[in-house]
């Protein structure tokens, strides 16, 4: 590193305004172009990986070369797409063209918050494709270029939009704040599309889409990895309680087919929740089977297109068609919601060869799921514990003290806001809310969804995560909170890895642990020394 | 992690009742406005406008840290004072620092601007006190950086752990697209939840 000059240091030695002259560089922001980094941007996608999904452009690149190696006609395959997509998404047409930039959403997004980075208002964000939208297909583009807010699609502009549509979780906080109701995600997930098709895309995306392809789970597992680690917590489940499981597999005939992320069955803290999913249904007798063909909830098709989202949810319907059940039962998961309520019933829908769910053990008609016959874990908990079929013993929960975050994509795509909290009112002894903005519909992104929880952008995560972090420090400082649950496995898995950083005085859940946890069951030992993760209960630290 | 400024710099103390301390309390308000904005204004100009004017904590925690991190760190100079000194709110302003794409020296630079800053303001007051002073109170300012130096890289220790915790503990194979034989071969040892296998 080269010691500054003593003219250098009237600039700063820091890079940062000087102490001398107190100047900012200050440029518009067409006009400052991103710069890569190491640890700024996720891997590219291995080119096995490509060639498996025919994604096309497959090669060796590095987001830090100048040179990306593009195809030649990259340009004309951008803005061929981005006409296609705009003649096919009436949503992409009205969301290029209504923005009167109020700035309702500037100060909204958590990567804006965390970075600092004004091409992280969401607003600017969809302007990094408006302007090229504009300056390609609107009149007053075409004649006026800069003055209307166009610009030329550039290299520089692609490189731009890598960054910033992978700086973007979809968490659609943003659109909970816009007065004309724009899903700024979906100006992402167009940004995402395009880049594909010049073979601009990132690994921990693509290769989890290709497993679920090849063996129906993120991990690439085969069918008796998925079934023997089931089998693994119930051993767990055995030792603690004292109580046998024995989960069917790919059964036909059985009432209802659970689909999960498989992250609930292979790495902590999912796992625990995969336990109280498992005592739940023993408690209450559930004729239910799992599938290992369709033993993925995630959805990495969200967060590349819409073709991949289709196939992958498809595979969901074709399992529950296959088994014969009559509906399916989702677990704790977030983007497998959003892409449940707001996409399948056009893409894959109605599921009509499926009965309207319906509880076989309260009899309550989820006619809110009538069209996708699927339904979420906690609506379906909330149900049996309102019609008192649960024994629960919410001391068992009293070594917690909780808080609840709201996971985006079911608070905010499916509503999913009273279930959960119902539940924590019955399976703990008290818990608190965080702050009123940062809840709810309002709740901040976990900073690493869509699938940027990868260790290559660990700081950019922990930036991201820091809105989330700070309202629980809030929680924690104040009412001692050492457990923070959610009902997401993107959640339990990078929310662990912030508090380990922003607060590692908190532990991260999934709501059915605190549920399992609670459950008093039939047969079970006399007394219940520890919880499901071995931790002992208030009263037997001894 | 705590702050003892005293006892770094011995020779130079810093004794209670000095006409600087009572200059620095009186103009804590205008310094840490100024030292605030010294940091607030590396971001654009949209996101400074952003991070100084919004008070709510919950919607603006960079605004938040650093000025809640810079009058604990305020407070700890001022006080003429022999004990360690726990700085939770600064330590959440340099892990903040800590994981910015910035430098180190950029990271903890902000604490020799007070030095400028305090100039700036003291002078304009007429201060008299001798050089001494002045080099009491840069002495702090020094032992304050290295104090805060200490706590960036604990910071950027625990980032290194936490990515190192990620692919042990399994958490980074939910979706890294694990190998299915690297499982198979981890589960022939022993029972096992979270398996550690390399991705690919």
């Amino acid at each position: 590193m080269a010691i500054p000059k003593a003219e250098e240091l009237g600039v700063s030695v820091v890079r940062e305004p000087s102490l001398m002259t107190g100047a900012i560089p200050q440029k518009e922001w067409m006009d400052v172009p991103a710069k890569f980094m190491e640890g700024d941007s996720c891997y590219p996608g291995k080119v096995s990986i490509v060639e498996y999904h025919k994604f096309p452009y497959p090669r060796e690149w590095n987001p830090v070369d100048d040179d990306w190696k593009l195809p030649d006609d990259w340009e004309d395959i951008i803005l061929n797409g981005l006409k296609e997509r705009l003649d096919k998404f009436r949503t992409l047409k009205v969301f290029m063209d209504i923005c009167v930039r109020c700035g309702a959403c500037a100060d909204k997004c958590h990567f804006f918050l965390g970075t600092g980075d004004p091409k992280n208002m969401p607003v600017l964000r969809a302007e990094l494709l408006r302007s090229v939208y504009r300056n390609e297909f609107t009149t007053a583009g075409k004649l006026l270029g800069k003055m209307a807010g166009a610009r030329p699609l550039t290299i520089e502009v692609v490189k731009e939009w890598f960054m910033y549509a992978y700086q973007c979780t979809e968490c659609r906080r943003c659109s909970a704040f816009c007065p004309y109701g724009i899903d700024t995600a979906e100006v992402t997930i167009i940004l995402r599309e395009l880049l594909h098709l010049v073979g601009i895309n990132t690994n921990w995306i693509l290769e989890p889409c290709a497993n679920s392809n090849r063996t129906g789970n993120h991990m690439g597992l085969q069918p008796h990895t998925y079934k023997d680690n089931v089998s693994y917590l119930c051993d767990d489940i055995e030792d603690i309680t004292g109580i046998h499981i024995e989960p069917t597999w790919n059964r036909k005939g059985a009432e209802i087919l659970f689909i999960t992320p498989s992250a609930d069955v292979f790495a902590e803290p999912g796992i625990y929740t995969a336990m109280g999913y498992l005592l739940l249904f023993e408690h209450i007798g559930l004729d239910y089977t799992w599938s290992t063909y369709s033993s993925e909830g995630g959805n990495f098709g969200l967060f590349t297109n819409n073709e991949m989202m289709k196939k992958l949810n498809g595979k969901m319907y074709a399992e529950a068609k296959r088994l014969g059940v009559k509906w399916i039962l989702g677990g704790e998961c977030g983007h497998m919601w959003r892409v449940l309520h707001q996409y399948m019933d056009t893409m894959n829908g109605p599921a009509d060869f499926l009965e309207v769910p319906q509880s076989p053990i309260t009899g309550t008609v989820f006619d809110n799921t009538s069209s996708t016959k699927m339904v979420h874990i906690s609506e379906f908990t909330a149900d049996l514990i309102k019609n008192n079929k649960l024994k629960l013993d919410p001391m068992r929960n009293a070594h917690r003290i909780c808080t609840f975050h709201d996971s985006c994509n079911p608070a905010r795509a499916m509503g999913l806001l009273e279930e959960p909290r119902y539940i924590m009112d019955h399976v703990v002894p008290k818990w608190y809310e965080m702050p009123e903005n940062t809840i709810r519909e309002k709740t901040y992104c976990c900073g690493s969804g869509t699938g940027l929880n990868t260790g290559e952008i660990m700081e950019l995560r922990m930036r991201s995560g820091l809105p989330r972090a700070n309202a629980l420090k809030h929680v924690e400082e104040k009412f001692n909170v050492n457990m923070m649950s959610c009902v997401c496995a993107i959640d339990r898995a990078t929310l662990t890895s912030m508090v380990e950083y922003w607060n590692p005085n908190v532990e991260i859940c999934g709501i059915s642990e605190l549920v399992g946890n609670a459950l008093v069951m039939d047969g079970e030992k006399e007394e219940r020394e520890s919880g499901l993760r071995f931790e002992p209960l208030e009263g037997m630290e001894g | 992690m705590v702050i003892h400024l005293l006892g770094i710099f011995t020779e130079i103390p810093w004794t209670r009742g000095r006409e600087m301390e009572k200059l620095l309390l009186e103009n804590k308000k205008v310094i840490l406005e100024k030292w605030e904005d010294s940091i607030l204004e590396s971001y654009a100009h949209d996101t400074f406008v952003i991070f100084k004017k919004q008070k709510n904590p919950f919607a603006n925690p960079v605004g938040h840290k650093v000025r809640t991190g810079l009058e604990e760190l305020y407070d700890v100079l001022c006080e003429p004072s022999d004990n360690e000194v726990l700085t939770p709110y600064l330590e959440q302003l340099i892990s903040l620092r800590a994981v910015q794409e910035i430098s180190a020296s950029s990271a903890v630079s902000f604490v020799f601007k007070l030095k400028y800053i305090v100039r700036q303001e003291l002078t304009k007051k007429t201060m008299t006190g001798s050089y001494k002073e002045w080099l009491a109170f840069d002495a702090r300012i020094d032992a304050a950086a290295l104090a805060v130096f200490d706590m960036y890289m604990a910071s950027r220790e625990r980032i290194n752990r936490v990515r190192i915790s990620e692919t042990t503990s399994g958490r980074g194979l939910v979706i890294a697209g694990g190998c299915p034989s690297g499982l198979l071969r981890h589960e022939k040892g022993k029972k096992s939840k979270s398996p550690s296998v390399q991705s690919g």
